[in-house]
């Protein structure tokens, strides 16, 4: 490099310094406000998206300080395009990956060596984009307020001179966890990839099994302060209009009207059909295969960031009690634990309820000898049948509480102490009949074969006053809550979707995949009131039979 | 489909094998035929009557079809007939489970639980009442069949021997109770306006296939009574059916014994359907009658209406037996057969049609 | 709207179960534990003209396994397994309201199985005893037996056993193997009434006699744990006519009525051997009865078919060289009269009591309504006259694993 122009840049290296830091300064004066002033204002991202960039460099920088005052991490690395044109990189520390940051954004543009001149100003902009950073993903902002965001998600936003827009790239270096096999929903056969925190590494979890171009994505983002991106994900041509309009136009209306949204419970509340039902109204689930099979269905799945619960809808009552292992292993098989599920359902239900109304009303129901047991068991407990089964299931679920908040270890021994030696003492003591404590270890059981969780807590709510009912009315009360929860049931509907689809409204073909589940190349069709412009799941002749046989 | 045959068969299975044997003893499953001949006769009227407008209630259209003094009367026939069959279903209801299984809970409970439930169910919708009922009647018939199925080996083919000892008199005589039943499908005459226009002209099959089921089911019943207890001891009995839900025995299987609470549970489910159906029609009827735009808001007071109704309608069971026999049958064939009839006649006479604009399901 | 609708009804209906719940509520709640659950009831006649209840109420606590004994208080080892209550009333629901003055527990009559009319009160008639039983809610029709001792009650409801201790259980294991031997009459509450009811039928059900305990050693003292003095056992049927006790049927006649009224479901024959000693004895696997009613000239007559007999050969005194089929057959024409024997003694013995139990005059009404018409009236007194005649048919298709018997030498 000759001398000469070597001098020449030093030269107006200082100048440039010395013009940006009066700018600063300048820029600083106008925007200073007093430190009480600072901690109160607020920034919204919607006032913010009216604020447009100025074409200053320091005006930018100054904003944008002033926006992130006392947010933790935020840094503004100003540096010097090929030396001599001042520009400034937004960051978070601790949400980008720093040596990405100066490998591909701050290195190729302090050492832009190509021959033709950097233009100041116009075009400039576009010589960086195009060849100087070296990141895989950029984007142009015009206003703060997409900065702002880019920033907070872990991008570098990139704000150069005499420019009133700005690049951003994504170099997120956050930590996450890595993926796992899915704890709520694990399997034995079938993958063992559960999402994760990251959105993105959900997305891709369901991309990677539907490589269609027909996947399709809608981002929101909700919430003022936590702004969480929401993805909504279905297959276009599979998916019904109606139901996707609905689900935007719900999630518009939560959009910024809320604070935060933490979890996907959060939207899950928010769009729900019957705000007052405690039954699940969406599907939660952690597989991404089960999220991939509901999108086949043309149901929509809701991704959102810092959760691996992603959300369905619409379902219907039955897909609560499916787990997505029922689809890998043989169909006779999954026919059979479905029936077994189902009849825990039932147990999980009314088991409490049904004892205590046959034991204090239908005691003809039993058989004598169990009658006989059931007599002498109970010889000599003070309570009556309703308050002994209240009280036993009421320990018995604060067992399940306590084991569940404890450390693991001191957990399992609550539970084992607490089944052991207060059940077995409480017998002793003839505080409780053995076959009180029976049916109530039977029924907490039969909730944990119910696959979604979800479902079970609504059980495990709903037993309590049944059990109250059957205590007063036999099982007239018994049946006549049955009967409330099954009316309620039936007016559910998520999504506009009936909670009893496939039944009732029935739809023949809809039940091969329900109490039984048919073998693959029997499910033809896609479920009825889903998918209606698209039925036909399959060719109707996949049935396997012998080569050239009939 | 469903519809039309669970409403029926909830009240029709607990009285009706008992006053068909009284008066045609061994002959009571000869008696069920030309029940269901009549019943498919009535049905088929309404049904043809309901077409015709198919998008309002019989409630709108009586005035334009009797004129508007005497149609609005007969508007009220109907509107008094929903809701009378709905507070008989009540007091039927309550006696059998005073009788069998809460003797000593007050009757007024029994019957408010039911009711609230019943009103519950009518906040929600017609349509919510019918999904409701799609997933309830199936068991309802399964139980049945499978408490007649428990049965069969005690039936004695013997008992139906002679046939037709004492003519044909007391078989027609036999046959006019459960006619009236298979009647009560002119409950079509509220529904129809909310059936898919798709669907509604299979109506007239539907309906009939459902008179066909609710007689098979109902003479399964009968035969299953009159043959294990004989047709003296059927008539006799005050709940035959559920009689033969507690005759259930099977020795090498003792389990099985003293279920017939269950066959409650499934009973109390049908009985809630019939209630709310009719109530339902009742309500909507009067809200239609009163040109008023939404029935809600009649629900709780008619609801609190009938309930006292059902108490001081009948005087204790034995009267609500002989009327189930004696009145019933006659006075809601009056209105399911004569009146709809009429009505039916009158319209095609006159060539009346339906306004336009208002043709169509919903 | 409709959710707030919905909120405002919930708690409508959570008020009312708090209100109703508070009210006294649980109104028909009765605790397993505090009732006492009847296993046989016996009526007798009091000389007062009152009757007498006999309830036998088993002691839970003593059936109980798995050691809950141990555990529950006042439970031990040799308490007795039941108790017998006796009250006297005018009407059977009286005295069992009189049983409360000293049962400590609400009597329940759900698991009642079986219902014992001494043969005293059997003869007075026990229309009005029977109401009770059939209205009561808890009482099961079908689940209850119709018995009529000889004995006093008291007596048969404490014959003391070893095993299956309390007696009504044992009279329902008794009537349970009935199938065995055809020798007693089972009759159902519901079957009982049916025959009441039943034109030109009359009634008939078991009977359960306390017998002198033949298996008792003579030296009683010398043994351990002897058998008791008395034992319990279901023999022959109790006729009547109407509603009053007409006479007992042996148990040979029995098996004649069951012929007859096609309830035969199993049961021992012993006809002659046909090599002329010994007797052969064969087991009946199946077998229909029917009467076939006839007018001939006026005179009244009856057949009784029965039809579709299959026996087992089961024990042949003397040697039968059953590779001969004529030995078959004669086997089965033997065992075929044999039957007809039965059946024409139970019909001798019902016309001699007057009382119809093998429903001939239900015959009549059944295959000639309108002849039966003009007989109705007058039935018990046609009855004795009608000519009853019987036809039987049988086979013999097995013959256990021996053809010949057992070979002795020469």
């Amino acid at each position: 490099m000759p001398k000469r122009k070597r001098r020449l840049v030093t030269r107006r290296l200082s100048e440039i310094l010395r013009e940006a830091q009066q700018k600063r300064n300048a820029a600083e004066d106008e925007s200073t406000v007093s430190a009480d002033e600072a901690v109160n204002e607020t920034y919204h991202y919607d006032q913010l998206d009216q604020m447009p960039l100025s074409a200053s460099l320091a005006q930018n920088i100054a904003v944008l300080k002033r926006v992130f005052v006392d947010s933790p991490g935020f840094n503004v690395r100003e540096f010097l395009i090929a030396g001599k044109i001042p520009a400034a990189a937004a960051f978070v520390e601790g949400m980008v990956d720093t040596l990405l940051v100066s490998a591909n954004i701050l290195r190729p543009l302090m050492h832009y060596t190509r021959d033709e001149p950097v233009p100041q100003g116009k075009g400039l902009l576009e010589i960086v984009q195009f060849a100087g950073i070296t990141t895989a993903a950029v984007r142009t902002r015009d206003t703060i307020g997409e900065i702002v965001r880019d920033v907070l998600e872990g991008g570098v936003v990139l704000l150069l001179d005499q420019e009133s827009r700005a690049l951003s790239t994504e170099v997120a270096g956050f930590q996450t966890r890595s993926i796992e096999e899915p704890v709520s929903e694990s399997v034995v056969r079938g993958p063992r990839e559960g999402f994760t925190e990251s959105l993105a590494d959900g997305l891709s979890l369901v991309q990677r099994r539907l490589k269609s171009p027909n996947l399709a994505v809608e981002n929101h983002f909700l919430g003022r302060e936590t702004h969480t991106q929401v993805s909504v994900l279905y297959i276009k041509g599979l998916v019904n209009p109606e139901h996707l309009a609905e689900l935007n136009r719900r999630l518009k209306r939560i959009s910024n009207n809320i604070d935060g949204v933490l979890e996907s419970s959060y939207l899950e509340e928010m769009i729900a059909d019957q705000p007052l039902s405690p039954f699940p109204q969406a599907l939660n689930t952690e597989r991404p295969d089960r999220v991939a099979a509901a999108l086949l269905e043309g149901r929509i799945a809701i991704l959102l960031e810092n959760t691996p619960f992603a959300l369905v809808v619409p379902f219907e009552f039955q897909a609560l009690m499916h787990a997505s292992e029922d689809y890998y292993q043989n169909y006779w098989f999954a026919t059979a634990i479905r029936i077994l599920r189902y009849v825990s359902l039932i147990i999980a239900l009314i088991g409490p309820a049904v004892y205590v109304a046959i034991t204090t009303f239908h005691q003809e129901m039993l058989p004598e000898a169990l009658l006989f047991q059931v007599v002498a068991a109970r010889q000599g407990v003070p309570f009556p049948a309703v308050i002994e089964m209240l009280l036993i299931d009421y320990a018995f679920e604060l067992l399940r509480e306590a084991g569940i908040r404890l450390p693991r270890p001191v957990g399992q021994a609550v539970s084992i102490i607490g089944a052991l030696v207060i059940g077995q003492a409480a017998i002793q003591a003839g505080l409780t009949s053995p076959l009180a404590v029976i049916i109530v270890a039977i029924t907490g059981i039969a909730s944990f074969v119910v696959p979604a969780f979800s479902m079970a807590f609504t059980l495990r709510l709903i037993r309590f006053p049944l059990t109250i009912l059957g205590g007063i009315l036999g099982l007239y009360g018994v049946i006549a809550g049955v009967l409330a929860i099954v009316i309620h049931m039936a007016g559910l509907r998520t999504l506009g979707l009936p909670y009893f689809g496939g039944f009732a409204p029935q739809h023949v073909s809809d039940l091969k995949d329900s109490i039984v589940r048919f073998p693959w190349w029997a499910m033809r069709g896609r479920p009825h009131e889903l998918s209606k412009r698209n039925q036909q799941r399959q060719t109707p002749d996949l049935k396997p039979r012998p080569e050239g046989g009939r | 489909m469903n519809y039309a045959i669970s409403i029926v068969l909830a009240t029709a299975i607990l009285f009706v094998p008992s006053i068909t044997a009284e008066h045609a003893r061994q002959d009571a499953w000869l008696s069920l035929p030309l029940a269901g001949a009549f019943g498919a006769l009535v049905t088929y009227i309404a049904v043809r009557l309901a077409l015709r407008f198919p998008g309002e209630t019989v409630v709108q259209y009586t005035p334009r079809v009797l004129g508007p003094v005497i149609g609005k009367l007969v508007g009220f026939i109907y509107v008094y007939y929903y809701l009378f069959v709905a507070y008989f279903v009540q007091r039927e209801f309550s006696e059998l489970m005073n009788a069998a299984y809460l003797e000593r809970t007050p009757m007024i409970v029994i019957i408010i639980v039911l009711t609230a439930l019943a009103v519950y169910l009518l906040y929600q919708g017609l349509e919510v009442l019918c999904r409701v009922n799609t997933v309830v009647l199936w068991s309802m018939i399964g139980a049945i069949f499978l408490i007649v199925m428990f049965g069969i080996k005690e039936v004695r083919l013997e008992e139906f021997l002679p046939v037709l000892d004492n003519g044909p008199g007391p078989v027609i005589l036999g046959a006019v109770a459960p006619g009236s039943w298979f009647g009560e499908t002119t409950v079509i005459l509220m529904l129809m306006p909310f059936i898919l226009a798709t669907d509604q002209p299979r109506m007239v099959k539907f309906n009939l296939l459902a008179v066909l089921i609710l007689f098979l089911v109902l003479q399964m019943i009968v035969v299953a009574a009159v043959g294990q207890f004989g047709a003296e001891q059927a008539a006799t009995k005050l709940f035959p059916t559920l009689a033969l839900a507690r005759h259930v025995d099977i020795p090498e299987l003792p389990i099985f014994s003293r279920q017939d609470a269950v066959f409650m549970v499934f009973w109390v489910a049908g009985m809630l359907f019939k209630l709310t159906t009719f109530f339902y029609a009742g309500t909507l009827a009067l809200a239609q009658w009163l040109n008023l735009k939404d029935y809600r808001p009649l629900i709780l007071p008619l609801a609190v209406v009938i309930t006292a109704l059902s108490f001081h309608a009948w005087i204790d069971i034995a009267e609500l037996k002989s009327f189930s026999g004696e009145v019933f049958p006659f006075a809601i064939s009056f209105v399911q057969f004569f009146l709809t009839g009429l009505i039916l006649a009158v319209a095609v006479f006159r060539g009346i049609r339906p306004q336009p604009g208002k043709g169509g399901g919903t | 709207m409709a959710g707030n609708r919905i909120a405002r009804f919930c708690l409508f209906i959570i008020a009312l179960l708090v209100i109703g719940g508070s009210m006294g509520g649980c109104w028909d709640k009765r605790e397993a534990e505090d009732m006492g659950y009847v296993r046989a009831t016996a009526l007798n006649s009091a000389p007062s003209g009152k009757v007498l209840l006999l309830a036998q109420v088993p002691n839970p606590a003593t059936f109980a396994g798995g050691g809950m004994a141990a555990i529950t208080p006042g439970a031990s080892q040799d308490a007795k397994a039941y108790r017998n209550f006796e009250a006297e009333g005018s009407t059977v629901f009286e005295a069992i309201r009189q049983l409360a003055i000293q049962a400590p527990r609400r009597l329940f009559w759900a698991q009642n199985t079986l219902i014992i009319f001494s043969e005293g009160l059997a003869r007075q008639g026990i229309e009005g005893h029977l109401d009770f039983f059939e209205r009561s809610v808890e009482i099961r029709r079908r689940l209850n037996h119709v018995l009529v001792t000889p004995n006093d009650p008291r007596v048969l409801l404490d014959v003391p056993a070893p095993h299956e201790t309390v007696p009504g259980g044992r009279i329902e294991r008794i009537i349970m193997q009935e199938q065995q031997t055809s020798r007693f009459a089972v009759v159902s509450l519901s079957a009982f009434l049916r025959m009441l009811a039943t034109e030109g039928q009359d009634a008939y059900c078991g009977v359960v006699r306390a017998q002198k305990n033949p298996a008792r050693p003579a030296l009683v003292q010398q043994v351990n744990a002897p058998e008791p003095a008395l034992t319990i056992e279901m023999s022959g049927a109790a006729a009547f006519r109407g509603t009053r006790f007409a006479g007992y049927l042996t148990e040979r006649e029995t098996q004649g009525l069951l012929w007859a009224r096609n309830e035969i479901r199993g049961g021992p024959v012993t006809v002659p051997s046909p090599s002329g000693t010994g007797r052969v004895t064969l087991d009946i696997l199946r077998g229909k009865g029917r009467i076939i009613p006839a007018i001939q000239d006026g005179r009244l007559l009856a057949t009784v078919e029965i039809t579709d007999v299959v026996a087992e050969l089961v024990q042949s005194e003397a040697p039968l060289d059953l590779t001969r089929s004529e030995v078959l057959r004669t086997l089965e024409h033997a065992l075929a009269r044999e039957i007809e024997r039965e059946v024409i003694a139970a019909a001798n013995k019902s016309q001699a009591l007057g009382a119809d139990v093998l429903g001939v005059g239900a015959a009549f009404h059944r295959k000639l309504p309108r002849e039966w018409r003009e007989i109705k009236e007058n039935w018990p007194e046609i009855f004795p006259t009608v000519e009853i005649t019987a036809s039987a048919e049988a086979t013999i298709r097995r013959m256990g694993f021996t053809l010949k018997g057992i070979t002795i030498k020469d």
